[in-house]
């Protein structure tokens, strides 16, 4: 796009202004282009935008000041004549009533989906949760048994020895397969899942609070 | 960048520039994208509405063949210009209350 064609778009967008803004707002640009130079023609293009955001800007930032009864300029048309000082606040990241219309409407799609997806969820947990009973019953399994090998081990030492050392041996593997069994269980309940709980609860908070924040500017 | 340079405070700094001299719109704009990363769009609607507060007026030059605009500040305007400069000094040192002690509020 060359410079003239931009002016020309951009006088077309500005369309909705008096006349006497209009003419104002061209000859700021036109001037601007031609301070900037000939070189620099496609980079200022580029960084004014396209004449339809410009023309925006400026249509919106055209008003009577609102610290001074507004004087009709001589000459100046008199449509337009107030405009709202400033484009309406942005609206909060706020829910509304239409959201949740269509939360309600939507959740034949969406309510199947996630009772599956959670039955699934949970349908693992039972798995992991059986597991560790099943850890945790074996070790009690080891221990008991590791007491009946030491209960026929010891009296055997006095008629065959070997068997009574083989015996006593058994009974020291399960008594250590039990302890690593207990200590499966320690570490699972007692650090994996806090972990767990504490890195779920974080990431909640966090998107809790992207959700409320409003972005922090520089305005007095 | 946490923060942004707000519409006061750009009224503000443009009235500042223009209190040391008068200033054609292309120049200022260059000035103050010296410091801010304003785009070439921001600062017309911002001199054209200190034009109808009475902040500003406005003149032309002959330069190269054509007219050139240049800005200028009228009383308005430089009371006005004022007051955001004692505003601001007091705004300062009411952030710099939170910010400038930044060792006492340390945690570790």
């Amino acid at each position: 796009m060359t410079r003239n064609e931009y002016l020309g778009a951009l006088r077309q967008e500005l369309r909705s202004l008096p006349l006497q803004e209009q003419e104002e707002a061209l000859r700021y640009y036109e001037e601007y282009f031609d301070d900037a130079g000939p070189e620099n023609e496609q980079q200022v293009i580029a960084e004014l935008g396209s004449p339809r955001e410009l023309a925006r800007n400026i249509v919106e930032n055209s008003v009577f000041s609102l610290t001074r009864a507004p004087q009709p300029e001589p000459g100046q048309e008199q449509e337009n004549a107030f405009r709202q000082m400033e484009p309406p606040a942005r609206q909060k990241q706020g829910r509304g009533a239409a959201f949740w219309i269509l939360v309600i409407l939507s959740s034949v799609i969406w309510l199947p989906l996630l009772i599956g997806f959670a039955a699934c969820i949970l349908g693992v947990l039972a798995g992991l949760v059986a597991l560790l009973a099943g850890i945790a019953v074996a070790a009690a399994a080891l221990v008991i048994a590791a007491f009946f090998c030491i209960g026929f081990g010891l009296p055997l030492f006095a008629t065959s020895p070997a068997d009574g050392i083989l015996l006593i041996g058994l009974a020291l593997v399960q008594l250590g397969g039990a302890l690593l069994c207990g200590i499966i269980c320690y570490l699972v309940c007692g650090k994996f899942i806090p972990w767990c709980w504490r890195k779920g609860k974080g990431m909640w908070q966090r998107q809790r609070e992207k959700r409320g924040q409003t972005p922090v500017t520089g305005k007095e | 960048m946490a923060f942004q340079i707000g519409s006061g405070l750009l009224d503000a700094c443009v009235l500042s520039v223009l209190a040391e001299g008068d200033i054609y719109g292309y120049q200022l704009t260059q000035q103050i994208r010296a410091h801010f990363d304003i785009s070439e769009s921001t600062l017309y609607p911002v001199l054209r509405r200190l034009q109808k507060d009475g902040a500003l007026e406005t003149y032309d030059e002959p330069f190269q063949g054509r007219n050139r605009r240049y800005y200028r500040l009228t009383a308005e305007g430089r009371a006005l210009s004022e007051d955001y400069r004692t505003e601001w000094m007091e705004f300062r040192e009411k952030i710099d209350g939170f910010l400038a002690k930044g060792e006492q509020h340390d945690k570790k």
